[in-house]
């Protein structure tokens, strides 16, 4: 499941509309040119893919075994954008064998290559899976992760090791309680 | 065999239930369809202060929504307030914009800047300052634009989006206008509560654990 690189070099950047199952596809539309980068951080080669609410179901699904953190955000949305670099920071902390953190962009799919694959690239982290919803039903969409979630963004939701929904998180939780739940999500139970 | 333990004991710490202290554990407070919708009586951008219950008067049906300058989603539904104000407005409709946002954290929604924007963007609509953020609280809203239509009775008959696309050309579902059609026909709404979807209300630092009411 190694589909990340170092963009050292090449930088490929793709929108998958494959279907999910084939995960392993990584043939994408090459997009703009690099944007400039004035952090010391490496730009990092981005792959996103298209899901509808199935789809964003599927991902979930896909990590059972690990914990996994579901993060729906959008460029334009500010506290998505200042709570993002604690997600890398949750990744690499936490292994991508016990955490997996997939992310759901709600940007318009016409601004993906103006917006979103730039932030992706700059913010984004490995081991990170990159979504944009495209499904075209918010309403849907949001009943179907949690029908109990207004439907604003940010919004995360925690899934312990069997795949199910534990934790609910929007603007007012802050990133040292949700790191204290994945930590108790991660832990094996007490004797 | 002791990681097979491992993960059955694991279901027991979460058993598929949204743990209490998470937020949306439980369904959120929002204002209920079938009841009175608060009034309220703001200050506009033209100078004139907008009161709910003279809109219901001279109306069939108003159209609250809570949005703001600074937020692209709120930015993207502009045109198509101004559509339905446009296209309503002869069948008795009242549309109202009322930002709510704290505009120390977000200048760009500042009262200045609303009177900017309506002019720029030619509002055919009153848009209103809530200054006290106590409107947005006795409405429950939560995002910019967040719609709420009431009938001439002041009833909640719809809340949520205006419809189901932020992209207006990949529309498949116009709530709001659906709502409206049902209302001037004075048939039950169909869809009366969708999702919202925007950017959250920029809500002032907490100071005081005063709990707007939004009378008049």
């Amino acid at each position: 499941m190694n589909r990340w690189r170092n963009a050292g070099g090449s930088m490929h950047t793709g929108l998958h509309r494959t279907p999910l199952l084939f995960l392993l596809a990584t043939l994408g539309v090459v997009v703009g040119a690099a944007c400039s980068d004035r952090s010391n951080r490496q730009p990092i080669a981005v792959t996103i893919r298209c899901a509808d609410e199935g789809g964003i179901q599927q991902y979930v699904a896909m990590y059972r075994g690990r914990v996994v953190l579901l993060d729906f955000w959008a460029t334009w949305c500010s506290p998505c954008v200042e709570q993002f670099p604690h997600l890398v920071k949750w990744q690499k902390k936490f292994g991508p064998d016990n955490l997996a953190i997939v992310t759901v962009s709600l940007d318009k799919e016409s601004d993906l290559n103006s917006t979103v694959v730039p932030f992706l690239r700059n913010h984004g982290g490995p081991n990170m899976e990159f979504l944009l919803y495209s499904g075209g039903d918010h309403d849907k969409m949001v009943n179907a992760v949690n029908p109990n979630w207004t439907g604003e963004v940010p919004a995360m939701f925690l899934y312990d090791r069997a795949g199910r929904l534990c934790y609910s998180f929007g603007e007012e939780d802050k990133p040292a309680q949700i790191e204290k739940l994945i930590v108790k999500l991660l832990s094996p139970p007490e004797e | 065999m002791h990681g097979k333990m491992t993960k059955l004991l694991s279901l027991a710490v979460c058993l598929g239930v949204l743990v209490a202290t998470s937020a949306w554990a439980a369904p959120e407070k929002q204002l209920e369809i079938g009841k009175p919708a608060p009034t309220f009586k703001l200050p506009g951008v033209d100078g004139k202060t907008v009161a709910l219950a003279d809109l219901l008067k001279k109306n069939k049906a108003a159209v609250v929504v809570f949005t703001c300058n600074h937020c692209p989603v709120a930015k993207d539904y502009q045109d198509r307030l101004i559509e339905i104000q446009k296209d309503y407005k002869d069948k008795g409709v009242a549309v109202v914009a009322i930002n709510s946002n704290d505009a120390e954290a977000y200048p760009e929604d500042s009262f200045e800047n609303m009177k900017k924007r309506a002019k720029e963007k030619e509002y055919n609509f009153p848009y209103l300052h809530d200054e006290s953020q106590r409107i947005a609280r006795a409405y429950m809203a939560t995002c910019t634009p967040h719609v709420f239509l009431l009938n001439p009775k002041g009833t909640l008959v719809y809340r949520g989006a205006v419809d189901d696309d932020q992209d207006v050309k990949k529309v498949t579902k116009a709530h709001l206008r659906n709502a409206l059609d049902s209302v001037l026909a004075d048939k039950p709404v169909e869809t009366t509560t969708t999702k919202q979807f925007g950017c959250t209300i920029k809500w002032k630092p907490k100071k005081e654990k005063e709990e707007g009411k939004g009378k008049e």
